[in-house]
């Protein structure tokens, strides 16, 4: 888990400050001219400023309270949809902040041609320089490690602490910049000019400097331009109507009645949603290269995902012992126990924790008389000599353990084999354990399936989304696995290729498909897969080549990452419906008070009892603006996600933003208008 | 409101669904390439057609070319009866020597008839000769295939996956004519003729009446007209009252049979979409918000008829329902055909937008003509032919585009993604339809030459021209009575209307069609939420009503519901 994130809260002093008097540079009009909606207010705003500064020098005071308050709402209306943006953008300014911090300038030791070494600075480095790090140094760029092998502290990057070991060669050789090296020496291929590192992209897109529309966010402001259109439609034919009553509708009314009538809540929210959806996956030490990868993670119909490291933790355990005929398990135990005391290996502590079950504690061995028995490719087994006993303990791969024991005159009895090839058939993997010509028993190792793998994937599966789990394993042990995680298919037998043919096959049934990967030899289905996460401890082409980082390099996060994808999804989806939904009051509130003077019948259209026409068009103004504000939190936060069918989560966000759309407004309008009136503020 | 008249409309509406089933079979066949019974019949007359034609059937195009093939036949036949009306003293059939229409008149008339709406600023017996009546029986075929084959296209671009041609528009366009509308039409110009409807070429018949006063009749091809005027929901009738007209309609059955004619074939298309999608589930929910919106709708206007005007009630007239007294709000309704049969005719006209009448839809009650005027702004309950379900389907997509993404999901439908392109057109034809019918009707209560036609003060003067325009852009015809359509002005402007009203959307529709044919299909999982059930049905109401309704409301604020409130105060324009 990580120690540290760059995760910063958007309610902090500092941000706040910084997101007001952004709200206010945001007015520039070539700036707002980008929120289509939001600019047609502030073209409102400017025509009832010019009213309101004309009633001024003409000294026509008789509406001057009324189209002054009108005028500062509105402007609000633009100030808050600046705030929502600005105070979005606010805290991945401060994320990239922090990042910033960890990029100093470093001196760079540059290996020339001829051997020899020269400092120079890490912004003078180029693409394909060739430059040493030794313990205690901070890596000066990207690379790749092509001598040696260290340890390296990627805490800059990772929030993680622990070491990570990288190495020349094979999967483990990329190193980034602002890294340190903590022991060792090793040659290093730079692979990223100045400026365009690892560190440097991930601080632009934190930042949002190269955030671009996606493309639901994209047709959604198209449905939005559209609408303000419409209603601008609307607005522009009731001067005529009302002239055809030798009727006069003031300007201020008009722009009033249609700055609510356009999905003002939707727009000023819409781009402070789109950046709080990537910052919650920052939020998650997750890197998104581009809000439409996001947006994908949301239309994921399929996740491919590694057995290892996804789905089990990746190592052998022990789980039970299977003594042979004859022999106590507690004697068993105690000899798997001491042949695996120096077994570091994972399945081997595995041993030892199991046989701390049957009481048996560590103890203390005499060096002198024991002698560890490595384990080795050729014997497929490992063990002790203890020299004073003669007794020679092993243990290892069944056939190879059998053999060890005909060497030494024992027989093996047929239930231990039949045991193992029980275990075999489960799955599982069968270590003999032996002393001398005595055949002990059978330790069951399993591949373990983390923790509420199988709820997370069942409840993928209750939203439509299909897992299929690749393994390099058996079949065997791969349908083992693949029945206790609850999988909705799997692949054994795995090549490099198989991920890029599956990815293949299900995109040609128009499905999208997520995947994690951290070798080289993932790269071209990371890129082909229409969510790539590639794990931070992989290798550069596979960095390159997944539109996604996760720098916990923890594969079972693909999980989240569509939950977030949803949600973003379903924040804007709610909001707009919301929006629309708010027409309906609004028209109840402002049409009998803007045709009061010219039609006075259609008093009982003012179904919410307001108490003047001038109330009730300030109230639905207000209401407009305030709304706006009250959203915020839920714009930055999302809304409520759990995984369900998608009919159940219809139906959930119909009825609270579609119905509450319908309803919210009409009583949030006639609670201003009471205060209004009690207030006399017309 | 009696029992009976209420059951009379539920059985009508019954009939005309029962109907609809097999017959939304059939024509799901014809426009798959599938066997039916009839081709026999069909296939030798189509081949020879296309052989004259030089039509290869087995081609076909995409949406670009069928759209372009299809607009430049329409406006060829455009010129041909524009013609015909201009210069019908030199042609046959006509016994009057009616002369040419005036220009305008004659733009108007040629127009409305290409574009399925059959506004008539004339009176057909008193200025239209048989020839030129017959040429406009010719569009009111081919302006029904049109609007049917642009949705054919539109399903074949839902149904094909990662395919580029929507089909050969000469093909369907011939098939339409031959297997739908023309068999049809001559069945039920035989049964109208049997309810004695004339069928003649002569123009006049002189006879002498029971009292022993000569009278000239004016007569003509009545029948085959009033078969497919209401069978292609054109509207456009021979006379000038059109069904108001015992010729044309002579008696409570024929009323209901004009009823059928008007609404069989737009369910039918309805649930042929949905055998030709393969989910006939989601059909059937499109088809119960329409048939939702037809029952509101009746249930108002037939409520507001029944109870009639409660001024007349002070005046002291009877307005309550007995033995000998229809009671109600009977002005401008026929005593024959009852308020019930009237109220169902009304709400036929406007929902399928067919345009015809037999009643004065200017002297319905104030909410009732804004009712009938709400049916054609939405212009989806069923419809038009073809346009009518195109209409729906637009909304479909923006409805299904916004709770789409509550779910969570790029939306999709019936497994096609709703992008940027679909978002842009569908918005962009609801757009069209509401700014096309708004600006006209607001630049013309603002101008005299609009002011000037208008017979009655008041928010009713104000609707007999939102009506106009409501009609015009949605292809429906009918008139608010009152307003003189017949000027300069209204003949330019409203013909404008109906063209733009007719073509903007079918554009951006067939190229949705197109922009469509061209995706993957997605399968569905539970992730997607399903086209078809309650919840289905609540989010396409609700775009129809939040979206597709709300535009309006302003309007018909000042027009009917100011009318309806005045009324209840006493107030009365005159």
């Amino acid at each position: 888990m990580p120690q540290k994130s760059y995760y910063v809260s958007a309610f902090s002093k500092k941000i706040l400050s910084s997101a007001i008097r952004d709200s206010f540079k945001k007015l520039n009009p070539k700036v707002l001219i980008k929120n289509p909606v939001m600019f047609v207010v502030e073209i409102g705003a400017v025509i009832t400023t010019i009213l309101l500064v004309k009633d001024l020098f003409l000294h026509n005071f008789k509406f001057i309270s009324f189209i002054f308050q009108i005028t500062i709402w509105l402007w609000f209306t633009v100030l808050f949809a600046n705030f929502a943006e600005s105070i979005s953008e606010g805290r991945g300014k401060a994320q990239a902040d922090s990042l910033r911090k960890t990029k100093t300038e470093v001196i760079a030791r540059l290996l020339k041609i001829n051997g020899r070494e020269e400092k120079i600075k890490a912004s003078q480095l180029r693409k394909g320089d060739v430059i040493i790090a030794e313990t205690g140094d901070t890596i000066p760029a990207d690379g790749e490690i092509i001598e040696g092998i260290a340890s390296v502290d990627e805490s800059a990057i990772t929030g993680e602490s622990a070491p990570v070991i990288r190495e020349s060669g094979g999967d483990r050789s990329a190193v980034t910049g602002g890294t340190k090296v903590l022991s060792d020496k090793i040659l290093i291929k730079v692979t990223s000019n100045p400026g365009e590192g690892f560190i440097d992209k991930m601080i632009s897109l934190v930042e949002g400097a190269s955030r671009q529309k996606t493309p639901n966010e994209i047709a959604l402001n198209i449905l939005l331009v559209v609408l303000t259109a419409l209603f601008l439609v609307v607005v522009v034919t009731i001067t005529p109507m009302a002239g055809y009553f030798h009727g006069y509708i003031s300007p201020v009314i008009l722009v009033a009645l249609l700055v609510c009538l356009i999905p003002t809540t939707i727009g000023a929210l819409l781009s402070a949603i789109g950046i709080s959806g990537m910052d919650r996956l920052v939020k998650h030490n997750v890197i998104a290269m581009s809000g439409k990868a996001v947006e994908a993670a949301g239309d994921v119909n399929t996740l491919l995902l590694d057995k290892t490291g996804t789905i089990t933790f990746g190592n052998r355990m022990a789980v039970s012992f299977i003594p042979a005929p004859g022999v106590n398990v507690n004697e068993l135990a105690d000899y798997a126990q001491l042949s695996s005391l120096s077994d570091e290996t994972p399945e081997g502590r595995s041993i030892v924790t199991l046989a701390k079950q049957y009481g048996l504690r560590g103890r203390h061995i005499d060096e002198k008389n024991v002698k560890f028995i490595p384990f080795s490719a050729m014997t497929r087994m490992s063990g002790v000599d203890i020299a004073d006993k003669k007794e020679s303990v092993r243990k290892g791969a069944v056939e190879a353990v059998v053999k060890f024991v005909e060497q030494n005159k024992g027989t093996v009895d047929k239930n231990t084999i039949k045991n193992a090839e029980e275990i075999s058939k489960k799955g599982g993997t069968p270590l003999a354990v032996a002393i001398n010509n005595r055949m002990l028993g059978i330790i069951h190792l399993k591949d373990v399936v983390k923790g509420g793998i199988k709820e997370r994937i069942n409840s993928l599966r209750k939203i439509g989304i299909k897992t299929i789990m690749i393994t390099g394993d058996n079949p065997l042990t791969a349908k083992a696995i693949a029945d206790e995680a609850g999988v909705d298919e799997f692949v054994a037998e795995a090549t490099p290729e198989t991920k890029m043919a599956i990815i293949k096959k299900e995109q040609g049934l128009g499905k999208l498909i997520a995947m994690t990967g951290d070798g080289t030899n993932d790269a071209p289905a990371l890129a082909q897969a229409d969510v790539g996460v590639a794990m931070n401890t992989g290798t550069m082409p596979a960095k390159e080549a997944g539109n996604m980082i996760d720098l916990d390099s923890n594969p079972t996060k693909l999980i989240e990452i569509v939950e977030i994808g949803k949600q973003l999804l379903i924040t804007r989806g709610s909001l707009t419906t919301f929006s629309i939904a708010n027409d309906v009051a609004k028209y109840f509130a402002i049409i009998p008070a803007m045709f009061a003077p010219v039609f006075p019948w259609l008093a009982p259209l003012n179904i919410m009892g307001l108490s003047s026409p001038g109330s009730a068009i300030l109230s639905a103004v207000i209401f407009n603006a305030v709304i706006i504000i009250i959203l915020v939190p839920l714009a930055l936060r999302g809304v409520k996600y759990k995984p369900a069918a998608a009919s159940s989560i219809l139906t959930r966000n119909l009825l609270i933003y579609g119905f509450g759309g319908l309803i919210v407004p009409f009583i949030g309008i006639k609670l201003i208008d009471i205060i209004i009136t009690y207030l006399h503020l017309v | 409101m009696t029992f009976t008249g209420v059951f009379q409309m539920a059985i009508t509406l019954l009939i005309m669904v029962i109907a609809a089933i097999p017959l939304s079979r059939y024509l799901s066949h014809v426009f798959n390439g599938e066997k039916t019974f009839l081709d026999f019949l069909f296939t030798p007359v189509e081949n020879l057609t296309f052989r004259f034609l030089n039509v290869n059937k087995k081609e076909e195009t995409d949406w670009v070319r069928y759209l372009k093939t299809g607009l430049i036949i329409n406006f060829l036949m455009l010129a041909i009866v524009y013609f015909i009306l201009k210069f019908q003293n030199y042609l046959p059939f006509n016994q009057m020597r009616y002369k040419g229409l005036s220009w305008d008149l004659d733009f108007n008339t040629a127009i409305s008839f290409i574009t399925n709406t059959n506004w008539q600023n004339y009176g057909g017996e008193e200025v239209l000769s048989n020839f030129s009546q017959m040429a406009l029986v010719f569009l009111q075929f081919t302006s029904a295939a049109t609007g049917l084959v642009f949705a054919v296209a539109f399903i074949r671009g839902l149904v094909r996956r990662e395919a580029k041609y929507v089909g050969n528009f000469y093909v369907d366009f011939i098939k339409g004519i031959y297997r739908l509308f023309l068999p049809l039409a001559i069945l039920f110009a035989v049964i109208m003729l049997w309810q004695g409807a004339p069928q003649t070429f002569s123009m006049q018949k002189k006879v002498t009446n029971m009292t022993g006063v000569k009278q000239t009749l004016s007569v003509g091809p009545v029948a085959s007209m009033t078969a497919i005027e209401n069978l292609g929901t054109n509207g456009g009738g021979f006379y000038d009252a059109n069904a108001a007209q015992p010729y044309e309609n002579p008696n409570p059955f024929t009323n209901a049979l004009i009823i059928f004619m008007m609404g069989t074939i737009p369910i039918a298309l309805f649930l042929m979409y949905g055998i030709m999608i393969g989910n006939k589930k989601h059909a059937w929910t499109l088809f119960a918000v329409a048939m939702t919106l037809i029952v509101v709708c009746l249930a108002v206007i037939y409520s507001q008829e029944a109870s009639g005007n409660p001024f007349l009630s002070k005046l002291g007239a009877n307005i309550h329902v007995s033995k000998n007294n229809p009671g109600g709000n009977m002005e401008g309704k026929q005593e024959h055909i009852g308020i019930a049969q009237t109220s169902l005719f009304a709400t036929a006209t406007t929902a399928f937008t067919t345009g015809n009448v037999d009643s004065a839809h200017d002297s319905f009650m104030p909410l009732s003509g804004m009712i009938l005027m709400s049916e054609m702004m939405l212009n989806l309950i069923f419809g038009g032919k073809g346009v009518g379900l195109l209409n729906m389907l637009t909304m479909v997509i923006i409805g299904v585009f916004i709770a789409g993404l509550m779910v969570g999901r790029t939306p999709e439908f019936l497994g096609k993604k709703i992008e940027a392109k679909e978002v842009k057109l569908a918005t962009l034809a609801m757009f069209a339809h509401a700014f096309i019918i708004l600006i006209p009707f607001a630049i013309t209560v603002a101008i005299p030459a609009g002011l000037a036609e208008i017979f009655n003060p008041g928010p009713h003067g104000l609707s007999e021209i939102l009506y106009a325009y409501t009609s015009t852009v949605a292809n429906n015809g009918s008139a608010f009575a009152g307003l003189n359509g017949n000027t300069l002005f209204y003949n330019i402007s409203l013909g404008l209307t109906v063209f733009f009203g007719r073509y903007v959307p079918i554009i951006c529709q067939v190229a949705i069609a197109g922009s469509l044919i061209k995706k993957k299909s997605i399968p569905e999982s539970a992730g997607t939420f399903p086209a078809h059930g309650p919840l289905f049905y609540a989010v396409v109401m609700g775009t129809i009503l939040l979206v597709g309704a709300l535009t309006f409301f302003p309007a018909l604020a000042l027009g009917p519901i100011a009318e309806h409130f005045a009324m209840a105060e006493g107030h009365l324009f005159y």
